[in-house]
């Protein structure tokens, strides 16, 4: 019987990393300039190094305390309100040897290369590590790491599976009260309510500057737009401010262009693989809307936080209230519904999955996607990446569906 | 010469309660509804409430022990599912798409779903499709994982979902909840656990009177038929058939040489073939993680807070650390030399984190672990040649561990098929 897992996706060398690059500076790397958009901004001298933004983190960053995390659940307000560093853990370019040792080959890529990074010790700088109860893979993974005899402390945070049931606010509640007690216990941090509601603002100033970044869609590159994003999540969020400052005021400048080309909504989860994007606009396509927890599902809806509002209360009634992840559930709001509505709203004329291997909750999700999208009448497309995607044959694919969407 | 499987008598019996349950199903129910639950749901509250409840995940299992899943897998492939999902998801799906395709013609549609997640968060997914594709209603019970303990919270989160799905079920069959047979339901549900657990105790004898197929296949009625009166006669025949076996010496694998722990669910296509390469070095699996998974009791008292407890601390709902200390604690109970994981591609919660445990476990006990890549259902993942190198390994390491005499493998024509 012919094997299905043996025909997978191959192994290549490129990884997010390698499209990264763009105007930005990473030392001793090739620099690719991207076609067309703005001109590079101030932020080239930041650097975006998003080649490897882990192993010279504590150079970059010299005082600051990391704090990591994988999900765009966890509350990064309640972690920057404790003094510390969110830094989000993504699959970087590599080998996986010493994960391999700890994983079976059937876990996704973000699960496997992050424990490569915690194997090898490049993640000894980071204080502790934030596990929001996610897909099972994350369920595993937390305990995995706690067992692996390394002094990075794991930390749990138990979101509730089903977002609308009974309860399910006291939950978070209840857990947002432990993640305190956590941060003041076994890091010695304490929240205060005045530090919160500075990190409250901060990141709702965040998530602003990026809608508004977003909704420029048209005068930035795809992957300009996405390195921008990716920054934000391995670096300090102050920094990220002023970048986004600096970018809006570049793109505020640059023309609108008028795009023309089919119309694309990417879906997913973490993109950790950014030359997808570039590929769509060298082949004639434009994205114009996301479902990536990377993309806007981060940074929809913000933390409504009133003067004399409480702001745990805020934090618990966004977690409830931002867009659903694939891993959760929520009873009144269901995927397929919510992806067709995105596409009509933003014209989208096709979509493309960007889907991780091994990853269950996307591949369910997926299928009841595509159902919606075929009886709507909105073409798709399917790509399953591992750590790396087999760039020839998605030229191909992506090609040919752009073709299918080009009128005549 | 070759080692045997010995079969047990009341294996027939166990046969009829199985088809009796199945063909039920397929009668007219007289307005009574159908529940699709997982295995680790509250099934004492529907049963409580007069719904009937069949096991999408126990059908997988005979789909894949009658060779039928994987078949069913490719269907559920055809409509977009990835092969690299749960296959008693796909095997169900497959069933739901294609029924005239699937043993039993598929499982009777049902009025309801209830799924638990205290098992994996693969079913909340999976029940989403069903619905999707079956058009009935849905309820999630959502009992958060136990990293480190059950916090009152948690437990407080979980009973009060266990009252919505009360509401759920009168809401959507209108049926209501009797306090009366709640109690007589938990009662029998406990009586079947308690007599499972003290079957499976008493593999703590030398020889061991059962093997893992034994447990695999007699577990059947304590996930399914749990709560009912046909389960409690059933498992009071079985233990005095073991307990028999075990006041005569009779073990399940003759010349017991080896005792092993197996550790995740069976491979259901390969059940005597593959366990028969360990009876063939005359090693006996005498106790495993799987089959105990359903031994809890529930606790007297307010028996909604109890089910919440209990459904909240399943096996599979607590960390990796808990699960390595409850299997060093069977190897230490049943005088184990060695275990067997089964890396099931299937099943990530209870596959991704068995290197962490065996090391651990290893750590602690001294005792030898062999993982072994395969899949509950789906054919296409079982290699037999490595596998079969693999156990031929294993063993040598037990035996030059501690082995007394030398073992004559008889690897072929052994089966008891
Ligand atoms: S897809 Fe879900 S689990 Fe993954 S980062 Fe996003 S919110 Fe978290
Ligand atoms: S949601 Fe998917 S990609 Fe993310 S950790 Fe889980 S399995 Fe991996
Ligand atoms: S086999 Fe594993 S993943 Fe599949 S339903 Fe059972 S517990 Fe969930």
């Amino acid at each position: 019987m012919a094997c299905p897992w043996r025909e997978g996706a191959r192994r290549t060398r490129k990884s997010w990393s390698d499209y990264c690059e763009g105007e930005v500076t990473v030392e001793g790397r090739r620099t690719t300039g991207v076609a067309a958009g703005p001109p590079p901004a101030a932020d080239a001298s930041r650097g975006l190094w998003l080649a490897d933004p882990y192993s010279d983190w504590p150079a970059r960053y010299p005082g600051r305390r990391a704090v990591g995390y994988f999900c765009s659940y966890a509350p990064l307000e309640i972690l920057h309100a404790a003094g510390l560093t969110p830094l989000r853990l993504f699959p970087v370019e590599g080998t996986v040897a010493q994960a391999d040792a700890v994983l079976p080959p059937f876990s996704c890529a973000l699960a496997r290369s992050t424990t490569e990074r915690l194997l090898l010790g490049e993640l000894s700088f980071v204080e502790a590590v934030l596990f929001v109860h996610t897909c099972d893979t994350m369920q595993c993974l937390a305990d995995i790491w706690r067992m692996a005899g390394t002094d990075l402390k794991v930390i749990n945070f138990p979101l509730p599976a089903v977002l609308s049931a009974r309860g399910a606010r006291e939950l978070v509640q209840a857990g947002q009260r432990e993640l305190l007690r956590a941060l003041e216990d076994e890091l010695g941090r304490h929240v205060t309510d005045e530090s919160l509601r500075a990190s409250v603002a901060l990141y709702n100033e965040q998530r602003r500057l990026l809608s508004e970044l977003y909704a420029w869609r048209d005068r930035l590159p795809a992957l300009r737009l996405w390195q921008l994003s990716m920054a934000g999540f391995v670096m300090p969020v102050e920094d990220h401010i002023s970048l986004l400052q600096q970018s809006l005021s570049v793109a505020a400048g640059a023309d609108g262009e008028s795009r023309r080309g089919p119309r694309l909504a990417i879906v997913g989860t973490v993109l950790h693989e950014g030359s997808i994007l570039d590929l769509i606009e060298e082949l004639g396509g434009q994205v114009v809307a996301d479902d990536l927890c990377t993309g806007e599902r981060y940074l929809q809806s913000s933390v409504e936080l009133h003067e004399d509002g409480d702001p745990q209360t805020a934090l618990v009634e966004r977690t409830l209230a931002r867009p659903v992840c694939p891993a959760k559930r929520h009873a009144d709001r269901d995927a397929p519904e919510r992806l067709v509505r995105l596409a009509r709203s933003r014209g989208a004329q096709g979509v493309v999955f960007v889907l991780p291997r091994y990853c269950d909750p996307c591949g369910f999700d997926s299928v009841l996607q595509r159902r919606a999208l075929d009886t709507e009448g909105i073409p798709h497309l399917t790509v399953e990446t591992e750590l790396t995607q087999p760039t020839g044959q998605l030229r191909t694919r992506l090609q040919a569906f752009l073709e299918l969407l080009s009128p005549g | 010469m070759g080692r045997r499987h010995k079969r047990l008598k009341t294996a027939s019996e166990l046969q009829r309660l199985m088809q009796w349950h199945y063909a039920s199903l397929r009668l007219p129910r007289l307005g009574r509804p159908l529940a699709w639950v997982t295995s680790g749901a509250p099934v004492e509250i529907l049963r409580a409430m007069g719904v009937a409840v069949a096991y999408p995940e126990n059908y997988g299992a005979i789909c894949g022990a009658q060779h039928q899943a994987t078949a069913l897998c490719q269907q559920a492939e055809a409509e977009g599912y990835s092969p690299d999902l749960c296959s008693y998801a796909r095997t169900s799906l497959g069933a739901i798409f294609q029924p005239h395709a699937a043993p039993m013609g598929g499982l009777p549609k049902p009025d309801l779903l209830l799924a638990c997640n205290n098992i994996c968060s693969t079913v909340v997914k999976w029940y989403e499709a069903a619905a999707d594709s079956l058009h009935v209603p849905l309820f999630v019970l959502d009992t958060p994982f136990i990293h480190r303990e059950l916090t009152p919270q948690m437990s407080a989160y979980v009973l009060t979902q266990l009252d919505e799905l009360v509401e759920f079920v009168e809401r959507s069959c209108g049926r209501r909840l009797s306090a009366e047979r709640l109690r007589r339901v938990a009662r029998q549900a406990n009586e079947t656990v308690r007599l499972w657990g003290e079957i499976r105790a008493m593999c703590r004898a030398r020889p061991s009177p059962l093997n893992a197929p034994d447990l695999f296949v007699n577990m059947a009625p304590i996930v399914v038929l749990r709560g009912t009166g046909g389960a409690v006669r059933f498992y009071r025949h079985l233990h005095s058939e073991v307990a028999e076996r075990v006041r005569d010496g009779v073990g399940a694998v003759s010349e017991e040489k080896y005792r092993l722990l197996w550790d995740n669910i069976a491979i259901w296509p390969q059940l005597y073939r593959f366990y028969n390469y360990f009876v063939n070095y005359g090693a006996c699996f005498v106790a495993d993680t799987y089959t105990g998974a359903w031994s809890m009791e529930i606790p007297q008292g307010d028996i909604m807070k109890g089910l919440a407890e209990t459904y909240a601390s399943v096996y599979l709902n607590q960390s990796l650390e808990y699960r390595a200390r409850r299997m060093i604690d069977l190897i230490k109970e049943y005088d184990v030399q060695g275990f067997v994981m089964h890396s099931n591609r299937s099943c990530k919660p209870y596959s991704l984190g068995q290197y962490a445990i065996r090391r651990m476990v290893t750590q602690e006990t001294g005792i030898p672990g062999l993982v072994v890549e395969s899949d509950m259902c789906d054919e296409r993942a079982f290699a037999l040649e490595p596998i079969r190198t693999r156990i031929q390994a294993f063993v040598e390491t037990l035996e030059s561990m501690g082995g007394s005499h030398t073992t004559q493998p008889v690897v072929e024509g052994t089966g008891v098929r």
